[in-house]
């Protein structure tokens, strides 16, 4: 328990240097932390007011696109077998790059054409324009949903990251920088024991001395004369203590 | 400080060449086939299931883990049946990639309160909202 509330460290001026600077670098390491989680959220934030714009333009792109799906075999006929029977060669594909928000990779999702178009000579005889019309509605829904994917895969990994940062930033306010302090407290109390320690030591000893020459005196002061006596009569002694004693 | 705009020209792509897969009801999917996002490649493999309307979830999720294991498909459409049948899996879904989607259908408009992902992120929009809450005041 005692390890939990406080570092196993011996209570040393220099291990107060060492705390001290460890404090430090832990107050440091939460204020950047702290920047970080609110780049985080700042990013996090603005794809998901984007997700629910694009989601609603999505409604209303693909509402179009199945109406004009409608309106095209309203012209030429069901046309469906034909179109699923010359599936060959994907003409839209996908790639991928990263993007970077605060030391986080985020995949951003770009769709670009890809060879021709295969279904070039549908509706050749008849509802050709609804077909072009179907076409473009479809191909426009495919870009809002590329994009709406690179903004939901960000959402998930920033979601989990900013997790990640705020159990830290916590973790550092709560935890670690609380242990450090006590660490230092307790090197702080320990060093203020010492001296004091050390100062009552002192006191004492000088108590001591002091009563020792009391003694002294009082001894002197009932020997007063001979003590005199002895002082006319040896004119040669200067009261050295180590001939005294 | 512009975020969203980083020069694109610098970018590397790591991904190229990938597909968008689509599980979902006929006409939507021939839809997006029109669009040209179809592929047909070795032994008549194809980037596209149709299920129909009364299709179960087993079926479904045949199509879908066939896709999801397949490299080259990146985004995977799934049309608002099929997403509702197997509404418990798109919740677990967790994976990087590929991306699954939900679509509206032709026989069902879109309404975003019932989305999925929609509601996740309602969710999390508050957990969120609590969370900074949360830290700021810690801060303090």
């Amino acid at each position: 328990m005692s390890g939990k509330e406080r570092l196993p460290i011996f209570p040393s001026r220099g291990a107060q240097m060492l705390m001290k600077s460890r404090l430090k670098g832990a107050q440091k390491g939460h204020s950047l932390l702290k920047k970080k989680a609110d780049a985080l959220q700042m990013r996090f934030r603005m794809i998901l007011g984007k997700i629910i714009e694009t989601k609603t333009l999505m409604g209303e792109v693909m509402k179009e696109a199945a109406f004009s799906l409608a309106e095209a075999k309203f012209a030429t006929g069901d046309f469906n077998q034909v179109v699923l029977q010359n599936v060959t060669k994907a003409q839209l594909k996908i790639r991928t790059k990263k993007d970077n928000v605060a030391g986080v990779t985020l995949p951003v999702f770009e769709c670009y054409q890809d060879g021709t178009d295969t279904y070039e000579l549908a509706g050749l005889a008849r509802g050709g324009q609804q077909l072009a019309k179907l076409k473009k509605n479809y191909q426009s829904a495919i870009k809002l949903l590329v994009e709406l994917a690179s903004l939901q895969t960000s959402f998930v990994t920033l979601d989990d990251v900013i997790k990640i940062t705020n159990r830290r930033v916590n973790a550092i306010e709560h935890v670690i920088i609380p242990r450090i302090e006590r660490t230092l407290a307790y090197i702080i109390s320990e060093l203020d024991e010492l001296e004091r320690e050390e100062f009552y030591r002192l006191k004492k000893i000088q108590d001591k001395k002091r009563i020792a020459r009391k003694k002294l005196e009082e001894q002197k002061a009932a020997l007063g004369i001979t003590e005199s006596a002895l002082d006319s009569a040896n004119l040669l002694d200067e009261g050295d203590e180590d001939i005294l004693f | 400080m512009s975020i969203s705009k980083i020069p694109t020209e610098f970018a590397e792509y790591y991904f190229v060449n990938q597909l968008i897969a689509i599980v979902g009801e006929e006409d939507t999917v021939v839809g997006f086939l029109l669009a040209g996002i179809g592929e047909c490649g070795k032994n008549n493999q194809t980037n596209f299931a149709i299920v129909p309307y009364n299709a179960t979830e087993d079926e479904i999720m045949n199509h879908l883990q066939k896709f999801i294991l397949r490299e080259q498909i990146a985004i995977i459409l799934v049309t608002y049946e099929a997403a509702h049948k197997i509404k418990h899996f798109l919740v677990e879904y967790k994976s990087f990639l590929p991306v699954i989607l939900e679509i509206p259908s032709k026989y069902h408009h879109y309404n975003p309160a019932e989305d999925e992902i929609m509601m996740r992120l309602a969710q999390k929009y508050c957990e969120g909202d609590e969370r900074r809450a949360s830290t700021s005041s810690n801060g303090k």
